[in-house]
């Protein structure tokens, strides 16, 4: 019946009644922003996020052919659009780090200073759901994006290559090398695994 | 399997994304390698850490943003006129309210908000505010460029009342003489200099000390006056006999009238020795109520007695070269000092030449006098309307100023708005 329910709310909905497109929003914001906020870990841009997500969607309904789950869907208009906002953040702030400072004669190698710590300081203090939070938001994007989509939002390997028009195996590679990366940013305690002598995690790190 | 191709896949067996087949195999050799093992652990323990991250609640006002502008949207596809027109209103009150709820969106920059904002707008919000805006500045320009002709005529009537003395303009009475205090001061001190110059006789200038008889002294002064009607004839003619009484003459006289040839100004530039300028000026303030009375002193007894001092050393080189012209022994020798001698002799005459006009300058104050009937400046001076007068010049420079800029703010306004237009047009687009 809640499908039923669905199907015609969105029906209403792409014709255009407000009313009947609130209660999708109703629904699904919570999940939204959560994605958009694991993708984009700060809350003003999520909601910014979210806000574009439901109005795109909106937009677009009447092109929504019901092939994929509305939820998929949304999630997907979701994703699309954090991606976007990293491009589009990345080329309007665009400093290489690296890149020695031009001057006249001299260049001046570019120095900034880390107030937050290395994120394997921070993470030394903090419980391990805190610890694997800071760890995910400091993984790159394409990674973060595939843990955020099977881990937190618990879609499958095909799903989500489906959503970001990648390969099946490009998912899985994903997948294993973010956590793996996540694995490398936790301190040895907090994943203590007594088969796994420490000199050997030094070692692999 | 080595271990490197056994972690690769710890992942996907973790999800249960293996075949059979992989999966015996990855199993196999999990039993052997401890260090798999172990890997194998960790990211259980890391992949159940992240499937139980908590779920963050929604800021509060979001699902408020979000419908305003899905409503805003709506309504846009409807393009229903009178619900647009009623209820435009309250979206947009809905729009700002959910804005101020959230701290947040204070972050986000002005210029952003309001290109959010105007991005929001339906077509039949955005007509009627391009409207008005092209109205307003056509409004600016018109008005300013009828002020332009009009005002143009206005500043040449002020810029006039400026050159005239005895205009409201310059109506400080001879009971205020605050107004001019500097010349009155410069002319209390100018005397007892004279006498303590006199007095000294002897100056320094550079390393040389020149003897000069006095001090050299420019005095100018101007005395403005007002009379009664139909005087004007006769306090010209007095002002003639004054300066004439008192061994001066006059450079320059002129009087003029309004447009019924009546004559209601006169005006007269007198020299007349230096010692007799005062007597000359308060006999010439005597003539009728006096609207402007101020003097000046130059001093250029420094210049006087460098330009004596630079005269006598050419005059000496002179003596020189006619001494060197009595001893020239080739006709070749004759002409070069010959022509050296010529060179210093145009030199001498012409510091003699402004030794000379110094010294008439000196010899001779130069005192203008102005004469207008009374009435003749249609306005009484009053405070208030040197209040109004800048008020009315200020408003007029600032319609100037918004007329000039009209056209090119016109331009820009009309290249904004398309952009705007278009950035909205593009977002919409992108979806």
């Amino acid at each position: 019946m809640a499908l039923l329910d669905e199907q015609v709310l969105i029906e209403k909905a792409s014709e255009g009644d407000a009313g009947a497109f609130e209660i999708l929003v109703e629904r699904y914001e919570k999940g939204v922003y959560n994605l958009a906020y694991r993708l984009i870990p700060d809350r003003d841009d999520a909601m910014d996020i979210t806000q574009e997500v439901f109005l795109k969607a909106f937009q677009a309904l009447p092109k929504f052919r019901g092939d994929s789950r509305f939820s998929t869907w949304l999630h997907r208009v979701c994703v699309n659009a954090c991606l976007d906002f990293l491009r589009r953040k990345q080329r309007t702030q665009t400093y290489s780090l690296d890149e020695p400072i031009n001057l006249k004669e001299s260049s001046v190698v570019r120095e900034v200073r880390d107030d937050s710590g290395s994120v394997e300081d921070v993470i030394e203090t903090k419980s391990l759901t805190e610890s694997v939070l800071m760890a995910l938001n400091s993984v790159d994007e394409a990674h973060r994006t595939v843990i955020a989509l099977s881990d937190i939002r618990g879609y499958s390997y095909q799903e989500i290559a489906d959503m970001l028009g990648i390969s099946i195996g490009t998912v899985k590679s994903r997948l294993h090398r973010g956590r793996m990366a996540i694995r490398k940013l936790l301190p040895a305690e907090q994943i203590a695994s007594p088969v796994v002598k420490s000199d050997e995690r030094r070692d692999r790190r | 399997m080595n271990c490197r191709d056994a972690e690769n896949t710890l992942s996907a067996y973790l999800d249960g994304q293996l075949s059979d087949i992989e999966r015996k195999t990855l199993e196999e050799h999990l039993e052997q390698c401890q260090s798999c093992r172990g890997c194998l652990e960790e990211l259980t323990l890391i992949r159940d850490a992240l499937r139980s991250l908590p779920e963050v609640e929604m800021p509060e006002g979001l699902h408020g943003r979000i419908m305003a502008a899905v409503r805003a949207h709506a309504r846009e596809i409807k393009q229903d006129a009178s619900e647009c027109a009623g209820e435009a209103g309250n979206l947009r009150f809905d729009a700002s309210k959910a804005g101020t709820d959230s701290p947040s969106r204070q972050k986000v920059g002005f210029f952003r908000r309001i290109v959010n904002r105007m991005s929001n707008m339906s077509a039949r919000q955005w007509i009627p505010l391009t409207a008005a805006a092209m109205v307003l500045v056509m409004l600016l320009s018109v008005s300013g460029t009828l002020f332009l002709t009009e005002g143009g005529f206005g500043l040449n009537r002020a810029a006039k009342m400026t050159e005239q003395p005895g205009s409201p303009y310059f109506a400080a009475s001879p009971e205020t003489p605050s107004g001019y205090d500097g010349f009155g001061g410069l002319k209390a001190a100018a005397p007892p200099l004279a006498d303590k110059a006199e007095g000294v006789g002897m100056l320094t200038s550079g390393s040389r000390t020149v003897a000069v008889a006095e001090r050299k002294l420019i005095k100018r002064a101007q005395v403005a006056v007002e009379v009664s009607r139909g005087k004007i004839r006769e306090t010209a003619e007095q002002a003639e006999g004054i300066v004439a009484t008192n061994f001066g003459y006059i450079e320059q006289s002129s009087m003029s009238g309004n447009a019924d040839k009546e004559m209601t100004s006169y005006y007269m530039v007198a020299r007349v020795p230096s010692e007799s300028v005062d007597k000359t000026v308060d006999e010439l303030s005597a003539l009728g109520r006096v609207t402007k009375r101020d003097s000046s002193i130059q001093d250029i007894t420094d210049q006087y007695v460098d330009l004596d001092a630079r005269l006598r050393n050419k005059i000496n080189q002179e003596n020189r070269l006619l001494e060197i012209m009595g001893e020239a022994k080739t006709v070749g020798e004759l002409l070069q000092v010959e022509g050296e001698i010529s060179r210093v002799r145009g030199e001498i005459e012409s510091m003699q030449a402004q030794l000379n006009n110094y010294d008439k300058l000196t010899s001779l104050a130069s005192v203008s006098f102005s004469a207008t009937e009374e009435g003749s400046n249609p306005k009484p001076p009053s405070p208030w309307s040197d209040v109004w007068r800048v008020f009315v010049q200020a408003w007029r420079n600032l319609l100037l100023f918004a007329a000039q800029v009209a056209p090119s703010l016109i331009v820009l306004a009309a290249l904004f708005l398309g952009g705007a237009w278009l950035v909205r047009r593009r977002a919409r687009k992108t979806v």
